[in-house]
C-alpha cells in the first residue's frame, strides 16, 4: 500500500463539506448581530430590518442549496445535509426576530 | 486453524508478547513521575481532577454553613467573596474540563484500539502543568490571597482600582496558564481521535464518546483562546494601565463580558458534551442494545457544538444591548435545546428498546435525565429576555446552573465512574453501597438546589455572604444547607467505597462485567491491546464474535512491537485505513521539568518577580527544547510488517505526519486568539470612535513591514526547496532578520501612540506586541531547525522539525499581514 495516496488527505474537504451548513449559520449570525450592533451605535438603525431580512433570506437559500446538494445515505453526505438542515432552521428561527422586535430599542 | 480473513496467523513467534510487555513496562519507584503513557498519566489526571472536585466541594459546604441561618458570622464578607470565587473557578477550570480530558486521555486509546495517544509527552506536560498550577492556585485560599471578583471576574470590579491585591493576578495568570494546558490536551485528543483509530473504525463507526470528545476538543480550540485573550488584556490593564476596560479612556467593561462569555457559554457545552458522550456509551450497554438513532446523536453533538457559539450574550441580557440583538441570542438559546432534546429522546428510546440492567450506573443515568431535563427547562426560561431580567443575579440562576452542571455533568461522571471502574480495577465498586451513594447524592442535590429556585424568585441575590431574618429566605436556606451536607455524605461514602474496593490493575482488571460492545473492554495491559483490532461495526464486541480472543492471541494488526520500542498504528482520518506506524516515546523527565518551570514562570510574574520569572522561563524553554530535540526520530528505519500483507513506513513527514496535524490545530488556536484581538479592536472602535486618531502613521511603514514579512516567507519557501534538494535550510538564517525587522518597523510606526493614553493605543500595542511574540516563537523554531541541521539531524527525509517551523512561520506572517491591514488599513477605510 502506498501511504501517500491514503484517503487521509480528503479529511479537510470532508470536514469542510460536513460543516458547510453550520459555517453559513455562523457567518449569518455574525453578520446580523454585528450589523445590528454597529447600526444602533452609529445611528443608522433604520436599515437593520432590510439588511437582516436580506441576509437571512440569502443564508437560508444557501443552506437549502447545501441540503439539496448533499442528499444521500452515505455517512458524510447524510451528515452534511442534516447539519445544513439544522442550520437552515436556526437561521430562519433567529432571523424571525426582525419581524417582531424593534431594531434599536 | 486461523481464519484466512485475520491479518496475522497462529502460532505467534516466541517472545513477541514479552517484547511488547518490556517495551511498555511502566517506570518503578520515584521514576513513576516520569511516566508518559496514557494508562499512568490518565490515572494521575483523573485523581487530581477528583481532588479538586472534593476541595471545591468543601468550599461549597463552608458557604452553605454560612448561609444556613440569617445574620451568620461564621465567615466574613471578604472570605465569603473568596470562597464563591474559588468554588466556581476550581469547579469550572480545575475540575469540570480537566476531568473529562483526563477520562479521554485514559480511555480513548483503548476505545479506539490504539496503544496510546500520539503525543504522550504532551499529555504528561498538560497534566503536570495543570496539577502544579492548580494546586498552587488553590493554596492561595489558605493565605487570604485568593481572587474575590466572582468566577467570571468582571471589570471594573477586578481592575487595579477596586481589586488592588494580587488575588485577581493569581486568577488571570493562573487560569491563563491552566487554559494552555487544556488546549494542549485538546490537540492531543483531536489528533488521537482522527489518526489513531483501529483499521475499519470509520467516522460512521466511531464510538459516540470519541465523537463527543472530538467536538469537545474542537470547541476548546475555538472557545478557550477568547478567555486567554481576555485575561491577557485585563492583566495588561492591571500591570501597565493599558485601558481596555476603563471607560474614561475609551475602554469598555463589556468587552470583557463579550470575550469571557464567548468562551464561557460554549464552556457549558464543553462540559456537557463529553458527559453526554459517556451516557451514550453506558445506556446501550445497560440496555444491551445499540444506541437508537446513532447518526442523529452525532448530528446533535455537532449541532450543539456549533450553535453553542451563538449564545454568549444570553449572559448579558441585563447590560443594555439593543433588544433585537438580544432576540438573536434568545432564539439561538432556544434552538440549542432541540439537539440536546434529540439526545435525551435517543437515550430514552434505547432504554425502551432494550432490557435494562438496573445497576448503579443506570441509576445515575436516570438521575441525570431527571435533573438535566429540569435544568434544561429552566435554561429555556432564562433564555426568555424578560424572565431573565426578573431573575438575573438571583438564586434562581444558582439553581439553574447547578441543575445543568451537576445534573448534566456530575451525574453522568458518577455513572461513568461506576461503569468503567471494572476496566481499571480488580474489583467493581459495591452495588449496595452504590445505591446508597446514588440516593444520598440524588436526594441531597434536589434538597439543596430545588429550594433555590424559590429563594431566587422571591428575591435573594447571588453572592451575598449573609441576609437578614424575616425576608422569607430563612427556612429555604436551611433546607438547602441540609441538602448540601446530604450530597457531601454521598460523595464521602463513594470515597470510602473507592478506598475499600478500588485496586488498580491493567492486566488483572474485573473485565467486561456489563457485557459492553466497545473496544475498551478487550483484554488489555500497559500496551493497551495485544494486537490492534480490525473493526467492522460500532459495537465490535457484540458484532464480531471471538474478537477478544483473536486480539489477545495477536491475530489482528501489529501484534507486537514492530520497531523494538513503543509504537502504534496511524490510520486515515475518514475511513481509518492503515497508513504508517508511529514510534512513541519512552518515559522522560522533560515534560515534568518543563511544566514545573512554566508554572514557576507564571507564579513569579504574579508576584512581579521579573528576574526570577525570566530564569524560570529560560529553564522551561530549555526543557521543552530538550524534549523537542528527541521528537523527530531517524528516518532510516525500514518499513515494518503489521499483518494482512501490509508493510508500512515508520517515518513520514508532511501532511501525513502527526506533527503536521498538531501544528495545524495549534494554528487554529492561534488564529482564534488573534481573531479575538481583532474583534476587540473593532469593538472598542464601535463604542469609542472618539479616541481613534485623525492622522495615521505613514503608509510607508505598513508597506515596508508587509514587504519584510513577505520576504521572510519567501526565504522560508526557498529553504523548503533546499531541504527537498539536499536537506540544507540556510535561507532560514535570512528569514529571521527580515521578520525581526518587520516587527521593529511595526513598533516604530506607532512611536507617536501611547498604549496608556487611550483604548486605541492599548489595543494597537496589544496587536503589535502579539505579532512580536509570534515573531520570537517563529525565530526560535527556525533556530532550532538550523541547529538540528548543523547536528546532522535534519535532511531531505528527516524533516518534521523543519516542516513545523515552516508552517508556523507562514502562519505568523499571515497573522502579521492581517494585523497590518487592521491597524493601518481599517482607520483609513472608515475615514
Amino acid at each position: 500500500m502506498n501511504p501517500g495516496s491514503g484517503p487521509g488527505f480528503s479529511f479537510p474537504a470532508t470536514a469542510l463539506r460536513m460543516s458547510s451548513g453550520v459555517i453559513v449559520w455562523a457567518l449569518h449570525f455574525a453578520l446580523v448581530y454585528g450589523y445590528t450592533a454597529l447600526a444602533c451605535a452609529r445611528g443608522f438603525g433604520a436599515s437593520v430590518p432590510s439588511v437582516v431580512g436580506g441576509a437571512t433570506a440569502a443564508a437560508a437559500l444557501i443552506a437549502l442549496g447545501l441540503i439539496l446538494a448533499n442528499l444521500g445515505h452515505e455517512f458524510t453526505r447524510w451528515m452534511s445535509a442534516a447539519l445544513a438542515a439544522a442550520a437552515l432552521l436556526a437561521i430562519l428561527w433567529e432571523g424571525l426576530s426582525v419581524f417582531m422586535v424593534p431594531a434599536c430599542a | 486453524m486461523t481464519p484466512p480473513s485475520l491479518p496475522n496467523p497462529l502460532p505467534r513467534p516466541a517472545g513477541e508478547r514479552e517484547a511488547l510487555e518490556r517495551a511498555w513496562a511502566p517506570p518503578q519507584g520515584w521514576r513513576r513521575l516520569s511516566a508518559v503513557n496514557n494508562s499512568k498519566i490518565g490515572v494521575f489526571y483523573i485523581a487530581t481532577a477528583l481532588l479538586f472536585f472534593v476541595l471545591a466541594g468543601v468550599l461549597a459546604l463552608l458557604m452553605r454553613a454560612q448561609l444556613a441561618v440569617p445574620d451568620n458570622t461564621l465567615v466574613s464578607a471578604a472570605t465569603y467573596n473568596q470562597l464563591f470565587t474559588m468554588h466556581g473557578t476550581v469547579m469550572m477550570f480545575l475540575f469540570a474540563v480537566p476531568v473529562v480530558e483526563a477520562v479521554a486521555v485514559y480511555l480513548l486509546p483503548a476505545m479506539l484500539g490504539a496503544r496510546d495517544l500520539p503525543f504522550p509527552r504532551l499529555s504528561a506536560y498538560a497534566f503536570w502543568a495543570y496539577a502544579i498550577g492548580g494546586l498552587a492556585f488553590f493554596c492561595t485560599i489558605f493565605f487570604g490571597a485568593s481572587p474575590d471578583g466572582g468566577w467570571f471576574m468582571y471589570p471594573p470590579l477586578t481592575g487595579k482600582q477596586h481589586s488592588p491585591g494580587i488575588g485577581a493576578d493569581w486568577w488571570l495568570l493562573g487560569i491563563g496558564f491552566i487554559e494552555i494546558s487544556a488546549i494542549a490536551g485538546a490537540i492531543e485528543i483531536i489528533v488521537g481521535i482522527l489518526r489513531t483509530r483501529s483499521p475499519g473504525m470509520t467516522l460512521a463507526r466511531m464510538p459516540i464518546f470519541a465523537w463527543a470528545m472530538l467536538v469537545f476538543a474542537l470547541m476548546i480550540v475555538f472557545a478557550f483562546p477568547a478567555v486567554i485573550a481576555a485575561t491577557l488584556l485585563l492583566e495588561l490593564e492591571r500591570a501597565f494601565a493599558w485601558p481596555f476596560f476603563s471607560a474614561a479612556r475609551g475602554g469598555d467593561a463589556l468587552l470583557w463580558q463579550h470575550l469571557f462569555w464567548f468562551f464561557g457559554h460554549p464552556e457549558v457545552y464543553i462540559i456537557f458534551l463529553p458527559a453526554a458522550g459517556m451516557v451514550s456509551m453506558i445506556v446501550p450497554t445497560m440496555a444491551q442494545t445499540p444506541l437508537v438513532a446513532y447518526r442523529l446523536v452525532i448530528l446533535a453533538l455537532l449541532a450543539v457544538g456549533f450553535l453553542s457559539f451563538g449564545l454568549w450574550v444570553h449572559h448579558m441580557f441585563a447590560t443594555g444591548i439593543p433588544r433585537l440583538s438580544l432576540s438573536f441570542f434568545q432564539a439561538a438559546s432556544m434552538a440549542v435545546a432541540i439537539p440536546s432534546g434529540i439526545q435525551v429522546f435517543a437515550w430514552i428510546a434505547t432504554f425502551a428498546r432494550g432490557k435494562v440492567q438496573m445497576k448503579t450506573p443506570t441509576l445515575f443515568i436516570l438521575g441525570f435525565f431527571f435533573i438535566f431535563v429540569l435544568g434544561g427547562l429552566t435554561g429555556v426560561m432564562v433564555a426568555v429576555v424578560p424572565f431573565d431580567w426578573q431573575v438575573h443575579d438571583t438564586y434562581f440562576i444558582v439553581a439553574h446552573l447547578h441543575y445543568v452542571l451537576i445534573g448534566g455533568m456530575v451525574f453522568p461522571l458518577l455513572a461513568a465512574f461506576y461503569y468503567w471502574v471494572p476496566y481499571t480495577s480488580r474489583n467493581a465498586l459495591s452495588e449496595r453501597v452504590g445505591r446508597w451513594v446514588f440516593w444520598l447524592v440524588f436526594l441531597g442535590f434536589n434538597v439543596a438546589f430545588f429550594p433555590m429556585h424559590i429563594t431566587g424568585i422571591i428575591g435573594m441575590p447571588r453572592r451575598v455572604y449573609t441576609y437578614p431574618a424575616g425576608m422569607g429566605w430563612d427556612a429555604l436556606n436551611l433546607i438547602s444547607t441540609v441538602g448540601a451536607f446530604m450530597l457531601a455524605a454521598g460523595v464521602l461514602l463513594l470515597l470510602i467505597d473507592v478506598a475499600r474496593r478500588f485496586r488498580m490493575s491493567a492486566e488483572g482488571n474485573a473485565g467486561n462485567i456489563w457485557n459492553a460492545g466497545t473496544l475498551e473492554w478487550l483484554p488489555n495491559g500497559n500496551y493497551s491491546n495485544r494486537s490492534v483490532p480490525r473493526v467492522t461495526s460500532a459495537y465490535p464486541l457484540w458484532d464480531q464474535p471471538g474478537l477478544a480472543k483473536e486480539v489477545e492471541e495477536g491475530r489482528h494488526y501489529l501484534p507486537g512491537s514492530a520497531t523494538g520500542g513503543r509504537d502504534t498504528l496511524v490510520t486515515s482520518a475518514v475511513d481509518a485505513r492503515p497508513q504508517w506506524v508511529l514510534r512513541l516515546p519512552f518515559p522522560g523527565w522533560a515534560p515534568l521539568v518543563g511544566a514545573w518551570f512554566t508554572a514557576a514562570f507564571f507564579f513569579s510574574l504574579t508576584f512581579k518577580l521579573v528576574p526570577l520569572a525570566a530564569v524560570c522561563g529560560v529553564i522551561a524553554i530549555a526543557a521543552l527544547l530538550h524534549w523537542g530535540w528527541h521528537l523527530d526520530p531517524p528516518a532510516s528505519h525500514p518499513p515494518v510488517d503489521i499483518g494482512g500483507g501490509l508493510r508500512l513506513p515508520v517515518y513520514v513527514s508532511g501532511p501525513m505526519s502527526q506533527a503536521w496535524w498538531a501544528m495545524v490545530v495549534l494554528m487554529l488556536v492561534a488564529g482564534s486568539l488573534y481573531a479575538c484581538l481583532l474583534f476587540s479592536y473593532l469593538y472598542l472602535w464601535t463604542v469609542s470612535p472618539q479616541v481613534w486618531p485623525r492622522e495615521m502613521p505613514s503608509l510607508g511603514f505598513a508597506a515596508a513591514s508587509a514587504l519584510l514579512l513577505l520576504s521572510s516567507s519567501g526565504a522560508v519557501a526557498l529553504a523548503n526547496r533546499r531541504v527537498k534538494r539536499d536537506g540544507g535550510c540556510w535561507p532560514l538564517a535570512v528569514a529571521i532578520p527580515l521578520f525581526v525587522s518587520s516587527v521593529i518597523v511595526n513598533f516604530v510606526a506607532q512611536a507617536e501612540v501611547s498604549p496608556r493614553e487611550s483604548a486605541y493605543g492599548a489595543i494597537v500595542y496589544a496587536i503589535v506586541s502579539w505579532d512580536a511574540f509570534f515573531a520570537a516563537c517563529a525565530t526560535l523554531l527556525a533556530l532550532f531547525a538550523l541547529a538540528r541541521r548543523r547536528a546532522g539531524l535534519l535532511d531531505r527525509e528527516r524533516r518534521v522539525t523543519f516542516d513545523n517551523a515552516r508552517l508556523f512561520w507562514h502562519y505568523s506572517v499571515a497573522q502579521g499581514l492581517a494585523g497590518l491591514a487592521m491597524v493601518h488599513g481599517f482607520p483609513r477605510l472608515i475615514g
